[in-house]
């Protein structure tokens, strides 16, 4: 990849990155039978992010953090049971002076600088952990990785329907209950869509209600208001309705 | 782009981002050989070398010298005030939409409170006699003379509460990383916002009723 560094001429803050002022483009496909429906509109700030590896590193190094228990613990001689008699005398023995038998030196005693009930979570700026689930979603949109569904209904809550559906490259309220057993498929609400489960699986599926909600978290739209990208994707969706 | 797909085996940092440590201590050839940038005797060789902030070498520090005074109440609010005359001057001049419910982060777009509200928006009655506009606004407090005004010129008026998790995620939904859970308040608040008299948005609507006939 080839970068350009741009500064401004009079050494000040840099330029802010003009926004793209047209939405994206992007097939809604109907489940089971795989058929494509019709096209939406997508933000072109969540979804047309700029494809930063360096973001992703650093929220899935942060999501990672924050999972670890942290509950690691050994004993220190004071900690370990036992040893509060001197096990011989200090001198005359012929024996090394001992004070423990509890002392880091004998077996059984205690650990010198082990590992201590910790908090592993590190500090991230929110807006690049929401920056994080723009590239993202932008990376999978980019990768041809994400299935936009008109909607996510199963017939029933049988693993069979649902691999049936994935399987005829098509999707998904059974959903949850049909996924339980899979190790491969992971179903999670809109609002929980992480970096780390994104970039765990090869492809994202989401419903366009999904979409739409995200999109509302995520925009950074500036051209007006958030509701004149409101009015203007889903001008677009009236549109396909009607056709 | 080149060829596999963004996954969790193939992430790097931005180049540049991770700088080597300096190791003190490593030989003469390191610039930080011998005395390892501590310098030649005395406390400042040693982790702890330098005095602490306020110490004053020994001598009782002067915020020792002063007795304590005063308290501070955790518990205490501070409310950004709002009165009815703002409101009116800015749906004047069009910087509030008559026609959508008011709520503190519009009067916060439209300049009536400033950017850093502390614990939420009072609404007062300055300007309560002139004022004529049908609104529907959401506040955190309001004054007995405001809730009146209001609702004597046709509009509607609730109290809502807002902790500082969510009053941040309205006020400054950028600031959050996540849409936000509304908060219920409890103790004095709860009190608070279950009474009619105060319009509060847990109170029972026909309570609310009540109270605004009492008040007619």
């Amino acid at each position: 990849m080839v970068s350009t560094r741009v500064s401004s001429p009079l050494g000040g803050p840099l330029p802010k990155k003009p926004q793209p002022t047209t939405p994206l483009q992007a097939w809604v496909t109907s489940l089971p039978a795989a058929y494509r429906v019709g096209m939406m509109e997508l933000d072109p700030t969540v979804f047309g992010e700029d494809l930063r590896k360096d973001i992703l590193q650093r929220v899935v190094v942060f999501q990672r953090a924050s999972w670890r228990a942290g509950t690691a613990k050994t004993k220190t001689r004071s900690e370990v049971r036992g040893g509060g008699k001197k096990p011989w005398q200090q001198k005359g023995t012929g024996r090394a002076r001992a004070s423990s038998i509890r002392s880091p030196l004998f077996r059984g005693g205690g650990t010198v600088h082990g590992p201590t009930p910790k908090d592993w979570s590190i500090k991230l700026p929110k807006k690049v952990q929401r920056m994080g689930v723009r590239v993202a979603l932008s990376a999978k949109l980019a990768q041809n990785d994400l299935l936009i569904v008109d909607s996510l209904n199963l017939p029933s809550s049988n693993e069979e329907d649902l691999l049936e559906a994935l399987f005829s490259n098509s999707l998904p309220p059974n959903l949850s209950a049909a996924a339980e057993g899979l190790d491969d498929v992971t179903v999670m609400p809109q609002r929980d869509i992480n970096v780390y489960d994104m970039l765990n699986h090869p492809t994202l599926i989401m419903s366009m209600d999904a979409v739409r909600e995200v999109e509302q978290w995520l925009s950074t739209w500036r051209h007006g208001s958030p509701e004149d990208l409101t009015s203007f994707l889903e001008a677009d969706d009236q549109q396909q309705d009607q056709q | 782009m080149s060829g596999a797909r963004f996954g969790l085996h193939n992430l790097q940092k931005a180049a540049g981002a991770t700088k080597q440590a300096i190791r003190a201590g490593r030989g003469r050839s390191s610039r930080r050989g011998k005395t390892a940038g501590k310098g030649h005797k005395g406390a400042g060789q040693h982790a702890s070398g330098r005095a602490r902030l306020l110490f004053a070498g020994g001598q009782t520090p002067f915020y020792r010298t002063q007795p304590k005074h005063g308290f501070h109440n955790p518990h205490s609010k501070e409310y950004d005030t709002v009165n009815l005359d703002d409101i009116s001057r800015v749906l004047k001049a069009g910087r509030l939409d008559p026609s959508q419910t008011i709520t503190m982060k519009h009067l916060m777009d439209a300049g009536v409170v400033g950017r850093q509200v502390k614990h939420g928006v009072k609404l007062l009655g300055r300007g309560k006699e002139r004022f004529s506009d049908p609104i529907s606004i959401e506040v955190s407090r309001a004054s007995k003379s405001a809730i009146g005004a209001i609702e004597e010129a046709g509009g509607s008026i609730t109290t809502v509460y807002f902790n500082q998790r969510t009053l941040l995620a309205h006020l400054k939904p950028h600031r959050v990383s996540r849409p936000q859970a509304q908060a219920r308040p409890r103790g004095a608040d709860l009190e608070y916002y279950s009474n009619p008299d105060n319009r509060g948005y847990l109170a029972k609507q026909k309570q609310k009723e009540q109270s605004m006939e009492e008040v007619d």
